[in-house]
């Protein structure tokens, strides 16, 4: 809401300056800001439709200055009656009262005061004709939204209730609008004249040729008021203030004051007033103890001051006794209902930099801290040369890989088209970002991300946190896999003490053949291999690499493993160089050498991988290397050559190997 | 018999590029070892008449201490690393062992839970995709209010059930009904809302903080952030609060710092949290209150770093990226 300061300074009989003055407000609440056009606006939280007026910012003013503000405004008194050929029908779970007033044989009329015509234009309140500008000054004088109908273009009786059927109604401004049954609507006897609380219909609005009026003022509930607006598209000034709430009370008042206005801008011949419903109003109280609100606050007030404060604040005042009294919420406070509510009141006025700053709150740890995890990742990767990027998780359905097992989730009303998807992998984003910085001029990239993957799976959606990276290499190697291989082992080894398995990729979405998916028992844990060359922008050597791991499956339970206490004896190595046909792993070579039974081996390891026309077709040489040590000798050279010879007797009868010289 | 003239000259000039121990006493034997020249000198003093043995001698002596001297001089330089050596340029770069970068938001979000964590506070984390009771109904959003107006939300079916949480505070509600109270949690991570332009993105980052407990005070919540905003910006801050609205607090701030010449900047939101938000999650207001904040992280690393557009933060631009070397 934006207000004159020249305007609101007389209203208020403030001294401050327009800085002093915003400076005032926004230390209670209403964030001001100053414009060019010497006006403040105030930003005015969802909870307090009451200061949506000059007699909601005298109040506050009042509360800061300890002295009544409001000026007293002058009403022309009137007879409010019920008449069913005036008012037929409201729908009293949406409009607990509705009242209009109709005025005959206007004529003279002339245009509101400047300064009240500047307090309109400086508000963005457009002018439009000196009966509905006046209208709408009341309105900022009292909060109290009202609406003008020409007389002569409606049919009484006036009814408010729900369409029961759609039609096409031309609103002020002349946009056509579809309502939808059960929209809350302003009928008269042949038409609908008005959205209820937010705008009226063009054809019964007031124009040049307007003589006789009917001035609406209602109370519509906030509930009713709120989506009605969203659903039509159509932000105006009366549903604002409808949706956060208007005084209940101030109907009657609001047309008074409307008339008494109008008196000093033109001549009319009668004004008779009508009502249906009741000012419905249930005042409630609230018991306050002044001690509880010192060790709620920390601040030490005086019951005195408090009641003070709350009766310029409009609340009444009962039952003051020692440190307690009793506060009875006024009509317009919708938002206070529990003494946590008063205790803010209270702590807003006397200023929330008068509460003392008191040490912490002392406490002891009780839960676990799954921030480690994350953290040491994170700088596992750093150390490693890896660059951090985060991206959002919107992403391009089309871009998304067709996962084998999930469903997207999918969002209903995303800010564009194509990022309307959440992604189930951090891989293709991550590939985006690889694409962009290799045309940027990084030609060999590290990056990892950290984030979460989404899925559904029937009604049910799930959320997964990923650890994901990509390198490339410069060349084709063979040896990249490996890299990429034992990166992912070193990182499996600081989340897990579990032993994994290995398999061919089953699912590949994002990686070639030359990849592996990775198993905890029959639970998949993660992924790593060779991107997809489709998936890349650049086609020629680039040669990319990534993994994925799906933290959330890891079992990640601190086993300690069993310190074995070393040898007092050395350790003695030995290389054996053998040639199997290219179908035996060296994973099945090396089980079958472990299972062996072999005295005082105590490691196998691999040294190389050999591959040529010279050692034969299909087949294949391995390098490997035997570890041998006892807990209670030192092992001698021929002990050692008897173990080669039984390891390789072992290898020929299993693989039918032989010795490469 | 002559005593050469230039055996210290040799001496120095022979030991000019020695770099290790071995090399040293090649070189230390060959002028003060049992097949010197200066051993083959001595060994022939005693053919010398008296007069000329003892002025020889002398004189033998004299270079032999010279010599040890010199040789003393360079094992210690070889000993400790000071060697002489030319035609080396130490300006040149030191090799680059390729260290990495952490997003800055991942450092900010790490120093912010560092420095709670270091005050008894526990990481918890919640989820982003979240049911409405959550995200709204249980933080005391009514249905058809107008706060909820304000959060701009991604939904993730036409009924609505499910969204993207748009703040972290769905956290308070798990953390309270899984863990019950007295409860003390600090709760990063990502929310989201359908707003996107130069200071505002779809997706952002909030700390959230909840103590729960009896006697937790407005005053001890104020003495909490402001300590934290002190050490987060490693200095004196100046900080204002101001009544702000959060269905779930009540009272409810908003957290201002005085930014050079910025002026007042927003960077947190708190509040006592809401009687109602306590009783949703059992438990007993008239016992036990608690406080909340939430953190803009985002916010927090533009201003700490100077970043001028929030959008460079998730552009995946190495160039900007590589700047945030993690420290220890």
């Amino acid at each position: 809401m934006k207000i004159d300061y020249r305007y609101l300074k007389e209203f208020l009989h403030a001294k401050e300056s327009i800085q002093e003055l915003a400076d005032l407000m926004t230390s209670i609440g209403f964030e001001s800001e100053i414009h060019k056009d010497q006006s403040i606006h105030f930003d005015v939280t969802p909870n307090r439709g009451d200061f949506l007026s000059l007699n909601g910012i005298s109040r506050e003013y009042s509360a800061i200055k300890g002295k009544l503000s409001n000026p007293k405004l002058q009403i022309s008194k009137q007879t409010f009656r019920e008449n069913k050929q005036i008012i037929s029908a409201i729908d009293q779970a949406a409009c607990t009262h509705y009242c209009l007033g109709l005025v005959k044989n206007i004529r003279k009329v002339k245009q509101l005061t400047p300064k009240k015509r500047s307090l309109l234009t400086k508000a963005e309140i457009p002018l439009i004709h000196p009966l509905v500008d006046l209208a709408n000054y009341v309105m900022l004088e009292l909060g109290t939204p009202m609406h003008i109908f020409d007389l002569d273009q409606i049919t009484l009786p006036i009814s408010v209730g729900y369409l029961r059927k759609s039609q096409k109604v031309r609103v002020i401004g002349g946009e056509e609008k579809n309502l939808q049954t059960s929209t809350l609507a302003i009928k008269d006897a042949k038409k609908v004249v008005a959205l209820a609380g937010i705008i009226g219909e063009k054809e019964s609005s007031v124009s040049k040729k307007t003589i006789n009026i009917a001035i609406e003022s209602a109370y519509f509930k906030p509930d009713k008021i709120i989506n009605q607006s969203r659903l039509y598209g159509l932000a105006t000034e009366a549903g604002f203030r409808f949706e956060r709430g208007v005084n209940p009370t101030l109907q009657e008042f609001a047309i008074e004051r409307y008339l008494k206005l109008l008196s000093e801008i033109a001549t009319f011949d009668s004004t008779d007033c009508y009502k249906k419903g009741k000012a419905k109003f249930a005042a409630h109280s609230i018991k306050i103890d002044m001690q509880a609100f010192e060790r709620f606050s920390d601040v030490k007030l005086s019951r005195e001051k408090a009641t003070k404060i709350l009766r310029l604040l409009g609340f009444a005042i009962q039952k003051s006794i020692s440190n307690t009294f009793i506060a009875e919420v006024p009509a317009f406070r919708n938002d206070v209902t529990l003494k946590e509510d008063i205790y803010e009141e209270l702590l807003r006025i006397t200023g929330y930099n008068n509460v003392p700053i008191l040490d912490e709150h002392s406490f002891s740890p009780l839960l676990s801290s799954g921030s480690k995890l994350d953290d040491g990742l994170k700088r596992f990767m750093v150390g490693r040369g890896f660059n951090e990027l985060q991206n959002m998780p919107f992403i391009n359905a089309s871009y998304q890989q067709a996962d084998c097992k999930n469903q997207n989730v999918t969002i209903v009303n995303p800010l564009r088209e194509e990022e309307s998807i959440l992604r189930q992998s951090l891989l293709p984003q991550l590939i985006l970002n690889f694409s962009r910085n290799y045309r940027r001029g990084f030609q060999q990239q590290k990056i990892f991300e950290l984030g979460s993957g989404y899925i559904k799976k029937g009604d049910k959606y799930f959320q997964e946190k990923i650890f994901s990276g990509l390198i490339n290499f410069p060349s084709s190697a063979e040896q990249n896999i490996f890299t990429l291989k034992g990166l992912v082992c070193d990182i499996l080894s600081l989340i897990s003490t579990r032993k994994h398995s290995f398999k061919s990729i089953d699912c590949p979405d994002y990686f070639s053949n030359l990849g592996m998916d990775i198993f905890d028992g029959k639970k998949q844990i993660a992924s790593f291999g060779e991107i997809k060359s489709s998936l890349l922008r650049e086609k020629q050597n680039i040669y990319l690499f990534g993994f994925e791991i799906y933290l959330d499956r890891i079992d990640n339970s601190v086993q300690t493993k069993k310190l074995v206490k070393p040898s007092k004896f050395p350790f003695s190595t030995k290389d054996i160089n053998v040639i199997v046909d290219s179908k035996v792993t060296y994973e099945v070579l090396c089980n079958t050498i472990m299972l062996g039974n072999i005295k005082n081996l105590v490691e196998v390891s691999f040294v190389d991988r050999f591959i040529s026309e010279k050692i034969g077709k299909d087949k294949v040489s391995y390098t490997l290397r035997m570890k041998f040590q006892s807990n209670s000798y030192s092992l001698t050279d021929e002990e050692i050559q008897n173990n080669i010879v039984k390891i390789f007797s072992m290898l020929k009868h299993t693989f039918g190997a032989t010795l490469r010289q | 018999m002559q005593i050469p003239k230039d055996l210290i000259e040799k001496a120095q000039s022979n030991l000019v590029g020695v770099k290790n121990a071995a090399e040293f006493y090649q070189v230390r034997s060959s002028f003060l070892g049992k097949n010197s020249q200066l051993a083959d000198l001595f060994n022939s003093i005693r053919n010398l008449p008296t007069e000329e043995k003892i002025r020889f001698a002398r004189d033998l002596n004299a270079i032999k201490a010279d010599l040890e001297a010199i040789f003393e001089n360079a094992f210690a330089s070889i000993s400790s690393g000071h060697q002489t050596h030319t035609n080396i340029d130490l300006t040149l770069p030191g090799i680059d062992h390729g260290l990495g970068t952490l997003h800055p938001i991942s450092i900010i979000t790490q120093k912010i839970a560092s420095y709670f964590e270091q005050h008894s506070y526990s990481v918890f984390f919640g989820n982003e995709i979240e049911s409405d009771f959550f995200n709204f109904e249980a933080l005391n959003f009514p249905a058809n209010h107008p706060a909820r107006q304000m959060h701009d939300t991604f939904y993730l079916d036409e009924k609505q059930n499910f969204l993207l949480r748009t703040h972290t505070s769905n956290t308070q509600i798990h953390a309270m009904m899984q863990y019950g109270v007295p409860l003390k949690i600090l709760s990063p991570g990502r929310v989201y809302r359908c707003d996107s332009d130069n200071t505002h993105l779809p997706m952002f980052t909030q700390a959230e903080g909840l103590v729960v407990d009896q006697a937790v005070s407005f005053g001890k919540l104020k003495g909490t952030l402001i300590n934290f905003l002190n050490h987060f910006f490693n200095q004196e801050m100046e900080v204002r609060f101001r009544p702000s609205f959060f269905p779930f607090t009540e009272p409810s701030a908003e957290v201002d710092i005085r930014f050079g010449k910025k002026g007042w900047l927003e960077v947190l939101g708190c509040g006592m949290v809401h009687p109602n938000v306590l009783k949703g999650c059992g438990v007993d207001s008239n016992k036990y209150s608690g406080f909340a904040f939430g953190m803009g992280i985002e916010r927090l690393a533009m201003l700490y770093y100077g970043v001028d557009d929030i959008r460079d933060f998730y552009g995946s631009n190495l160039e900007f990226l590589k700047q945030f070397k993690p420290s220890i």
